[in-house]
């Protein structure tokens, strides 16, 4: 039996994979564990799930797209909550001791206390941001990139000659996607495909309003707020209002964002992804890597209009594997929203591809290929032998 | 102001309305955080300034060399200072003629 402590960052988005991978480790006997603001995880985990608190620091609201998200994602929240959570992932090591710390690529603290403590670690990417150095046609920026990951190892005073990219593990990199959607993964990472599970406190789900005679369409752009996402939301919704005689849709937005839809279409703040996926014709999405995993994993093509961070990267993923098409989020009006619906949805070559991703999700693997090359990492490294560093 | 005119004319083309609206193409007006700009659209408006001036522009080229903030911050005047630059270096002084 080994233990495992994952290192997580409070998104929803990245600690999603660890609930599964957590589960297949415990069916095998082994201890998971998780270090991250409690505040955040603890209602994704559910209440069974042991926790190293980091404690919580307030972040400024991630917005904006382009560089100007990327950087506000490193200099307002990853660096920031790296140097502040850094004493306490090193305590939750000390206290959990893990034969392997696995360190989502956004937590750089726990690649740093791994190291220092001498406790072998894997990469865990649940994003394709850091997949393939996305950045490095733009080599000033890449740069500035791995100057953020550089301040932040010299601020814990670590040794200037053993620094390394914190986003990619010596031991072991797993990433949630496979080469058929996202055709930079470099080949030193395992491409596990997507860890989905059962996760607790799932709503409940109109069943009864779905007409079987009739295609049906999810629309999910992600929690955030705001007008662009609003904008974008009314013109889905102006798009499909004319297509009542073939297919229904269900919005995951809060109703009062979408008022006086027509009977084909329903806003509800939150649904049962999971269930409701087997029912699903198409998606559209904003192009987060759990919503196109989930669906490709379920063989639906998609609708992308990217926002930000890998979500373009997502997005041209899914276009191309042939599974969907891309539109623009700031820009598509009801007319270009509804040709693209009408395309995915007649077109049953995306189908297709989309199933073929599906299938490359299954042969990847998902959370028992990642747990059995945990396992193996666990075994072949024992952390007794490497627990001696200083810590000091 | 003729070359800004051109410019924002193939602006216009590349972007599209935007939500149905035109968009409000200023010297100001940045394009990765006003207009939207992805990685592909720099590609099409390179392409389109090359196909309408006759001559490679290499925007996209000088735009990826630039520092984060730059890029982020790159407006509607930079880019028609680029053009300006690279297709009438003869105006400028420092450029053959």
């Amino acid at each position: 039996m080994s233990r495992f402590l994952f290192v997580v960052p409070p998104l929803a988005g990245h600690v999603n994979p660890t609930i599964g991978l957590g589960a297949a480790l415990a069916a095998r006997g082994h201890d998971v564990a998780w270090c991250g603001p409690e505040l955040h995880i603890r209602p994704l985990l559910g209440p069974d799930a042991v926790v190293h608190p980091t404690g919580t620091r307030l972040h400024r609201p991630q917005a904006g797209h382009g560089l100007a998200a990327i950087r506000s994602v490193w200099d307002r929240f990853i660096v920031p909550f790296a140097r502040f959570s850094l004493p306490a992932v090193e305590k939750a090591v000390l206290d959990a001791r893990p034969d392997v710390v696995v360190v989502d690529q956004h937590s750089p603290a726990g690649a740093i206390a791994a190291h220092r403590l001498g406790v072998p670690w894997a990469t865990l990417a649940a994003s394709t941001m850091e997949l393939g150095e996305p950045l490095a046609d733009m080599p000033r920026v890449l740069a500035w990139l791995h100057g953020r990951m550089r301040h932040l190892w010299d601020k814990a005073g670590m040794p200037a000659d053993e620094y390394f990219d914190l986003r990619s593990s010596p031991y072991l990199r797993l990433a949630c996607t496979t080469k058929a959607l996202t055709g930079a993964l470099p080949d030193d990472f395992v491409g596990v495909g997507p860890i989905l599970a059962a996760r607790p406190g799932q709503p409940d789900f109109p069943w009864d309003w779905l007409d079987q005679g009739k295609q049906h369409v999810l629309v999910s752009v992600g929690t955030l707020a705001d007008d662009v996402s609003e904008r974008f939301l009314r013109e889905v919704a102006a798009a499909l209002t004319p297509l009542g005689d073939q297919l229904q849709a269900v919005f995951v937005a809060p109703p009062e964002v979408l008022p006086d839809l027509p009977a084909h279409l329903v806003a509800l703040p939150r649904v049962p992804m999971l269930a409701l996926l087997p029912r699903v014709d198409l998606v559209v999405s904003h192009g987060g890597l759990n919503t196109v995993c989930e669906s490709l994993a379920h063989g639906v093509p998609l609708v992308v209009a990217p926002i930000r961070h890998d979500q373009p990267i997502n997005a041209n993923g899914v276009v191309a594997a042939g599974a969907g098409l891309r539109v623009g989020f700031a820009r598509a009006d009801a007319e270009q929203l509804r040709a693209a619906v009408t395309t995915v949805l007649g077109d049953p070559a995306h189908r297709v591809a989309a199933a073929q991703v599906r299938q490359s999700f299954a042969s990847a693997g998902g959370a028992d290929a990642a747990a059995a090359a945990l396992v193996d990492l666990a075994t072949r490294s024992p952390a007794a032998a490497g627990m001696s560093r200083s810590t000091s | 102001m003729a070359l800004f005119e051109e410019v924002a004319g193939i602006l216009r083309e590349v972007v599209g309305p935007c939500g149905g609206c035109p968009p409000p193409i200023t010297p100001n007006a940045t394009l990765e955080g006003d207009l939207r700009f992805d990685s592909i659209d720099l590609v099409r408006v390179d392409a389109a300034l090359a196909a309408h001036l006759g001559t490679r522009v290499g925007l996209a080229e000088h735009v990826r060399g630039l520092e984060l903030d730059a890029i982020s911050g790159f407006t509607v005047s930079d880019l028609v200072d680029h053009v300006h630059h690279v297709h009438h270096p003869d105006r400028t002084g420092n450029g053959a003629a």
